[in-house]
């Protein structure tokens, strides 16, 4: 049985914006509604969605860079100390690195701030270890690619000998080739250092790769929570069922787009779902275990096996 | 510093650098390339034109003009430097705190600013001095302590776009304190822009202090600064031409040396 | 079946300072009425200083040094500015990767939509706005007497690019340029509007030069796939013998990678 290490519960956050300029009308923003999740030692999970569903406001919730409204995250014993113990590795390479500051120094950095010992010499490890030079220290960021750029976030999350690193689309905006190298090097560190992933991804072929567990998210909610396996082999969700069809086919059953800033009653995916029923418009579904350890919220999850 | 390289092509920061290294170069060796000493009288020789030996002519004490010029621009300087620099310790420490904390201190301190700009700066430097003993420290003091706005906003407006980005967000998550994002991350990167506004601030320093010495309320005599020689100037305006035309012009050429350092370096940064 | 494009040799270079940079290197290439032409490839291959040359809107510092893009029969590249307003945004229809980027914040959708329709079609405003109504049910944007009052941002990503089509398809173009439209959307958006366009040539008979770095997008849509590679065209085939018998060994790379990184 492994760790947990961390545990997630029931988080909420909530924004408020203006609904245009000159109006003092608030629009309510679930960035994170009634959220759980559990990460296990050695294990990757995978929070999948598309923009606005609430994954980056989740990675800095469990980072503690901002509070949730209600709910709490508590980490098991293990970790000690967040700073050292939790990293993260953008999505974006272009700046993610103090442009002012060369490589090497980056890369120390934590191990100052930690005081580390043996730190130079550390740097070239964790430089060899993303299958980097050791003379790219004294260069700048802006003298590397984006993928060169990706393997430096990632040398600065290792300094510390993290047990969790979420990565939030770490190549997403890389080309297809870099792609493959960068998640083949995550899969070797996974394995070698025996790593946690919390993997933001809205591609499926990182979580059928990599992940063990999936977790999709929409407007703030989970939609579905179970192993990647059952993700893919049987989505209970339509919306789960709809990334893996756009992402395998590129196709789509959906009614319409993301919606605005319309309230929406019952399910908050009626407004797009191809199987509605009028159930949906008018109570909220829970997220209730539909078969064994798998989590889905919709009053009628989809039976037959998946696309 | 490959970085530099455009800044080799760029004629407005390459003809402003020069004017302003030319000050730098008069200013620091003033003692070495004066002939006389900017406060010998010499009754015998009042009010004469440029010749050889007098190469800008002299006052109505006979004391050398050139002389007087050269050691006036070391005063020019020095106000420029510690006027802005003063000016710049203030503003970068306003501005990050009000960028970084946001909130209620952002808006104590912006209400602040905003309540010194309400004042028009020459009006309260003249109120001040006045008040106080006109003197080289009193003045370098007071205009630095009235040009810090432009500063703050401009500190706080890059730190409240810096803030958001994964860099400094990836500082926080490694552990870095309050205090070293700020001074090692933040800071550090707003110098481009802060440069700028140093460079024009100091051209605004030494005119104010040409003007206050102008107007007998900045540089004493017989202290020689280009804006008190231009007292004289006033007076003997018909007949000793060059007391007027050679400070009018230090403090022009100055002016617009600084203005053009400053507007090349504006433009070498949107390139960058 | 006639080809509606024809480049032949076309070589693009870019100046900096003492520096000639060759972006494209005798391209040679060509597209059939009612097909879909696509190019892949990684950053930096040309791509996109292909689709500028068509369309004729290099940025000061690139020359078209050799070559010609046929078009109807005209050479593209030796027109005039005034020759080029009618073929640029009339002939030929434009869609850009970045849909609330490319559209005027300034003007409401309606507003831009009719004066690109007047701008083409001699038709009075009463016309011009049925039209416009028409363009957006073609897009498949519901309701769209109401959506013509909205501004750019305040409409999602999906429902932009969808404007932004509709704009292209105003002058009622034979060919049809998309330069990564789909790179800035969510996958699901993504779908519906390559489902869009496939349905659109379909219908209108539309030819569609579909410019992307992600090869997982082409095998639905296009009927020929390019390889570009350092500015040179390496491979173009169609599209299923592509994937299924790649000659070049960089395509077969890439199509790794892309079985690997997504799922083909």
């Amino acid at each position: 049985m492994r760790d947990k290490l961390l545990e997630a519960k029931n988080l909420k956050k909530y924004y408020y914006v203006s609904k245009s300029f000159f109006s003092k009308e608030k629009i309510e923003i679930r960035a994170v509604d009634d959220l759980s999740l559990s990460l296990f030692a050695s294990c990757t999970l995978a929070v999948v969605g598309e923009s606005g569903c609430g994954k980056t406001t989740l990675a800095k919730i469990i980072l503690k860079l901002i509070e949730p409204d209600s709910g709490e995250v508590t980490f098991s014993p293990l970790i000690n100390n967040l700073r050292k113990d939790v990293q993260m590795v953008f999505q974006n390479p272009y700046n993610s690195l103090d442009p002012l500051m060369n490589i090497g120094d980056i890369i120390l950095e934590p191990l100052i701030i930690h005081g580390i010992s043996n730190a130079r010499n550390r740097v070239i490890d964790l430089l060899k270890l993303v299958r980097l030079e050791a003379d790219v220290r004294n260069r700048f960021p802006r003298e590397f690619s984006g993928g060169e750029r990706q393997r430096i976030s990632l040398a600065r999350a290792l300094a510390t000998e993290p047990k969790i690193i979420i990565l939030d689309e770490p190549v997403s905006s890389l080309d297809v080739r870099i792609q493959e190298q960068i998640l083949r090097l995550l899969k070797d560190l996974q394995l070698k250092l025996g790593l946690s992933f919390l993997f933001i991804t809205h591609n499926f072929s990182v979580v059928k790769n990599f992940c063990d567990f999936s977790l999709v998210m929409y407007l703030g909610k989970i939609m579905e929570y179970c192993s990647s396996r059952d993700l893919f082999e049987r989505p209970f969700h339509p919306y789960s069922e709809s990334l893996l069809l756009a992402s395998r086919e590129k196709k789509t059953k959906l009614k319409a787009d993301l919606p605005r800033f319309e309230k929406i009653s019952g399910c908050i995916f009626n407004t797009r779902c191809p199987y509605t029923k009028d159930k949906c418009f008018k109570i909220e579904p829970k997220l209730e275990e539909k078969e064994n350890n798998h989590l889905a919220y919709c009053h009628f999850p989809l039976k037959k096996s998946g696309v | 510093m490959n970085f530099l390289k455009p800044l080799r092509k760029n004629k407005l920061f390459l003809s402003g650098s020069a004017i302003v290294l030319f000050l730098i170069l008069c200013a620091c060796f003033a003692p070495f390339i004066a002939r006389f000493s900017p406060d010998a009288i010499d009754v015998d020789n009042i009010l004469m034109a440029p010749s050889l030996k007098h190469l800008m002519g002299t006052d109505s004490l006979g004391r050398d003009l050139f002389s007087r010029m050269l050691f006036g621009a070391r005063i020019s300087l020095e106000v420029g430097f510690i006027a802005v620099g003063i000016s710049l310790i203030i503003g970068m420490l306003l501005g990050a705190i009000a960028g970084f904390y946001g909130g209620f201190i952002d808006s104590l301190i912006m209400r602040f600013v905003d309540l010194m700009l309400c004042f028009p700066a020459f009006f309260l430097i003249l109120s001040v001095v006045a008040i106080l003993e006109p003197s080289i420290l009193n003045i370098m003091v007071i205009i630095g302590l009235t040009s810090w706005m432009g500063v703050t906003r401009i500190v706080r407006a890059q730190i409240l776009s810096l803030k958001e980005r994964e860099f400094i967000q990836a500082e926080r998550i490694i552990g870095s304190s309050d205090l070293r994002i700020i001074v090692r991350h933040l800071l550090p990167n707003t110098f481009g822009p802060i440069l700028v506004t140093a460079v024009l601030g100091m051209a605004s320093a030494i005119l104010i202090e040409s003007s206050l010495s102008f107007l007998g309320i900045g540089v004493q005599p017989p202290t020689p600064s280009w804006g008190n020689i231009l007292i004289e100037a006033k007076s003997t305006l018909g007949i000793a031409w060059w007391l007027t035309v050679y400070p009018g012009l230090a403090i022009f050429i100055t002016i617009l040396g600084y203005n053009m350092l400053g507007e090349g370096l504006r433009n070498w940064q949107k390139y960058e | 079946m006639n080809e509606i494009l024809k480049i032949e040799g076309l070589s693009v270079s870019y100046f900096n300072r003492e520096k000639a940079i060759p972006a494209l290197r005798r391209i040679n290439l060509s597209i059939k009425e009612g097909k879909v032409l696509s190019i892949v490839g990684e950053s930096g291959c040309g791509k996109t200083t292909l689709a500028m040359s068509i369309a004729r809107l290099l940025p000061v510092n690139a020359e078209i040094l050799e070559g010609s893009i046929i078009f109807n029969g005209q050479d593209i590249c030796r027109m005039s500015e005034k020759e080029l307003e009618d073929i640029r945004g009339k002939q030929i229809g434009y869609i850009f990767q970045d849909p609330t980027a490319a559209l005027n914040p300034v003007l409401s959708i309606g507003a831009q939509l009719i004066e690109t329709i007047r701008n083409s079609l001699r038709l009075d405003k009463r016309q011009a706005h049925l039209e416009a109504c028409r363009l957006l049910e073609l897009v498949n944007i519901p309701d769209p007497t109401n959506y013509l009052k909205f501004y750019p941002h305040q409409l999602s990503g999906g429902l932009n690019q969808r404007v932004m089509i509709a704009l292209a398809l105003a002058s009622k173009p034979k060919l049809l340029i998309a330069d990564e439209p789909t790179s800035n959307l969510d996958v699901t958006i993504g779908a519906a509007i390559l489902q869009l366009l496939l349905d659109l040539k379909v219908k209108l008979g539309l030819s569609i030069i579909f410019i992307t770095h992600d090869l997982s997008l082409v095998s639905f849509l296009a009927d020929e796939t390019a390889v570009m590679l350092q500015g040179q065209l390496i491979e173009i085939q169609e599209t299923q013998r592509l994937f299924n018998q790649p000659r070049e060994m960089y395509t077969r790379e890439l199509l790794n990678s892309s079985k690997f990184a997504s799922l083909i």
